[in-house]
């Protein structure tokens, strides 16, 4: 009267078969060849999950296993009757409300990380990169752009050195104790900052520039982006998007596990530009400069140029228009507030 | 399909459809389909059907097993797993190891092989798998660390770079041993493991070689203190090794392979990667040149954008766009290529014992999969990559062929090692690195 399945058993010393019957009662499985009857207590078995189309695998005691055939899907019912019910995750599995809610769970859990949880473990990230190897970073990408498209400077070395010592000063009275550089080289008005440190001026912005002030105005931005790391928590997030993305659809396609990755480099731009131009206004007031000087500044870079592609002082997203807001805010708020 | 499977369930009786009871010999090439059945059909009943069929009578239909039939000598895999369930698999996969920041990632890994090979039968027999979950994540653990330790070396110092390609060099070939015997001795069919034999002086003698040419570029520009001539005839007699190392690795994994008491072989084929190397080399070029004009068009405006013209940004955008799309169709015409016939050449050249193997595998119905699971992949945010991954093995396993001299049922007769335990290689257990090879 109780259901039987029909199953090969192997002893595991050989690839012959033997065709046996099993039968579940009260706990106890009975396997019945035409030689003997054999009886195992569930609990001594290693009964494996099993899947839809496939055979149920369990592992007698010594070694020896069982190959069920269960074309009616009748087992599992069999095994819960008798106490033994699949774990969690199978029954996860095994149920189409419950796997889309996982699905639910999943795209919430990964917008989250995208938004809050990836900046927050770039930023943890970074604090234990040792400065030494930032610095090696920057330089390998310093080494990289003046061999392939950066020439040097054609500014009056005396400009280039009074712009130096005054940045120099500024910086040391509002970010003491980090290492920045400066480097001047030939091209638009434009200025950017590299891990470890070193930020690079091009001629174009002290020429577009009317007044010193505007020039440490963008060098002070570029002084926050060295203070929060930004390029290197930049280049950790992109990291990160890529390892979850391999996670994801990882030995299939690299293309698309990519693809994010594009979108992630553009998406943290703002957020950073906008810290950036935070400490720039911060800056300003610590070393007793007009905040007008970076409106000024936005104002005459955005009739020169459009859209950068690269996260650099000149990026127009934040639009200058926000930019420019924020910075007319703070001027008027008018006390120095660090 | 399941009550078929019931009747069939028998010793030995029925592989595949096309299978059916043939004494013909199929012959590679493996470039179609068996077509056993249609040639005895066409047979006029006489002595010599009388005599293919064995003892049955000749009036009977073929297509249908019976108990009587003599046993098959050529046998199909068979997938049996679907998408759909496997997508529930993997999100509940997928969710786990995301929320346990990648953890759950060898659980996961083992479930994943479970389902694949469970799915696959052989003469009516299933596959199963063995490995434990905290052995991958043991092994994941190791090769992370060795791979981070890689990328981060050179940042710190040059001596600490080649410090680290030693410990590579070292531990390296060892472990692509210890992977090799992970995978196989927890792989099962009729209850009996497979195995792998490679011992580890055998290992350092096969891997020490090929690991040596890979890095003798980076270690000559690092020695030769960035005298540029020497790397690149380094870089360049690595290339030209590729294939030659490819072999000598495949080779030796199916040379070592054991099911049961029985040793697998494989043939030298060196000649034969060499060829599908260069054509898969000359496909990925002539689509490279197209990538790289793109490309360049790409850089100049990206360039403009970084020096500040607005328009430029777009325009570096737009080649950017060119360039990836002209990738993707050079990736989707050399890849199927190179995957196909490469499978062709290894399987062909493998002999476990009496029984030789072939894949139906081919270039343009690969490709044409590969192109609609990239499409619907990339059309549904990722979603369809379950679907992808199931259609794919369907494919590949599917078109895999175990024939023979003997009828196939004497694998059955196939028994374990005098030094095996029963219930696998402990030494296996430890941990099982994964290496994509």
């Amino acid at each position: 009267m109780t259901a039987t399945w029909a199953a090969t058993r192997f002893d595991g010393r050989s690839g012959a078969g033997e065709i046996v019957a099993v039968a579940i009662d009260g706990g106890v499985l009975r396997l019945a060849s035409r030689q003997r009857v054999e009886r195992y207590r569930l609990a001594e078995l290693r009964i494996a999950e099993s899947f839809e189309h496939a055979p149920t695998m369990v592992v007698l005691p010594g070694g020896a296993t069982l190959e069920i055939r269960d074309p009616e899907r009748t087992l599992g019912a069999a095994l819960a009757v008798a106490g033994l019910r699949p774990s969690l995750v199978v029954r996860l599995q095994r149920n189409w409300a419950a796997a889309l809610a996982c699905l639910v769970v999943l795209v919430g859990l990964l917008a989250w990380g995208y938004v809050n949880g990836l900046p927050l473990l770039a930023r943890a990230v970074t604090s234990v990169i040792p400065a030494d190897v930032e610095r090696r970073m920057g330089e390998s990408v310093l080494e990289v752009l003046d061999a392939r498209s950066l020439k040097p400077s054609g500014l009056p070395l005396a400009r280039s050195q009074a712009i130096a010592r005054a940045f120099a000063a500024a910086a040391a009275r509002s970010a003491p104790g980090v290492a920045v550089r400066l480097e001047f080289r030939a091209g638009p008005a434009n200025a950017f900052a590299l891990p470890g440190g070193a930020i690079v001026l091009f001629d174009g912005l002290v020429k577009t520039a009317e007044s010193d002030d505007e020039v440490l105005g963008a060098l002070g931005h570029e002084l926050g982006h060295v203070v929060h790391r930004h390029s290197t928590r930049q280049f950790v997030q992109v990291l990160g998007v890529a390892a979850v993305a391999s996670l994801l659809w990882g030995d299939f396609s690299s293309v698309a596990a990519n693809a994010p990755l594009l979108m992630g480099a553009f998406r943290y731009g703002r957020e950073f530009e906008r810290e950036a131009d935070e400490y720039a206004i911060a800056f300003m007031r610590d070393n007793g400069m007009p905040v007008e000087a970076l409106d000024s500044l936005f104002a005459r870079l955005e009739k020169e140029r459009g859209a950068g592609l690269l996260p650099d002082f000149a990026t127009t997203h934040p639009s200058t228009a926000e930019r420019r807001e924020r910075v007319r805010d703070a001027s008027r708020g008018g006390s120095p507030t660090r | 399909m399941a009550a078929r499977e019931d009747s069939r369930h028998g010793e030995g009786a029925g592989g595949g459809d096309d299978a059916g009871p043939d004494h013909g010999r199929w012959q590679p090439p493996a470039g179609e389909r068996p077509r056993v059945r249609g040639a005895f059909d066409e047979l006029e009943p006489g002595p010599l059907r009388d005599e293919l069929a064995g003892a049955k009578s000749a009036s009977q239909p073929l297509a249908a097993p019976d108990p009587a039939e003599p046993p098959a000598r050529l046998a199909r895999l068979q997938f049996t797993g679907e998408g759909a369930e496997y997508f529930r698999i993997w999100v509940v996969n997928t969710l786990l190891t995301l929320a346990t920041l990648g953890v759950y990632s060898a659980w996961a890994k083992v479930r994943k092989t479970r389902y694949f090979w469970q799915n696959t039968r052989l003469e009516g027999y299933a596959f199963d798998f063995h490995g434990r979950p905290k052995a991958v994540l043991i092994g994941r653990v190791i090769a992370l660390a060795l791979l981070a330790g890689y990328s981060l070396a050179f940042e710190f110092s040059s001596r600490a770079g080649l410090a680290m390609i030693a410990v590579l060099c070292v531990v390296g070939p060892w472990l692509f041993a210890r992977a090799q015997r992970f995978k196989l001795a927890n792989t099962s069919w009729r209850g009996l493991r497979f195995g792998f034999s490679g011992g580890t002086a055998e290992a350092y003698r096969i891997a020490l070689p090929p690991m040596a040419i890979w890095f003798s570029g980076t270690v000559a520009a690092v020695v030769a203190d960035r005298r540029a001539a020497l790397a690149t005839l380094a870089g360049v007699v690595a290339v030209a090794l590729v294939p030659w190392m490819h072999h000598r690795l495949k080779a030796w994994q199916h040379a070592r392979a054991t099911y049961g008491d029985r040793n697998f072989a494989f043939l030298p084929a060196t000649a034969g990667f060499y060829r599908v190397y260069f054509v898969a080399g000359a496909l990925l070029l002539g689509a490279g040149v197209g990538v790289a004009l793109a490309g360049v068009v790409a850089f100049g405006a990206l360039l403009g954008a970084v020096f500040g013209r607005g328009e430029s940004a777009a325009a570096a955008g737009v080649g950017f766009l060119v360039s990836l799309a002209l990738f993707l169709v050079a990736a989707l015409a050399a890849w199927p290529y190179f995957a196909a016939r490469l499978q062709a050449i290894v399987w062909s050249h493998t002999r476990a014992g009496d029984v030789r193997f072939a894949t139906a595998i081919a270039p343009w119905p690969l490709g044409k999969l590969v192109a609609k699971n990239v499409l619907l992949t990339l059309a549904t945010a990722g979603l369809y990559w379950p679907f992808a991954s199931v259609a794919l093995a369907r494919y590949r396993i599917e078109c895999m062929r175990a024939e023979s001299d003997e009828p196939l049922v004497a694998l059955a007769e196939s028994t374990l090692r005098g030094t095996q335990d029963a219930s696998g290689d402990a030494a296996a257990d430890a941990f099982g690195v994964d290496i994509g090879l």
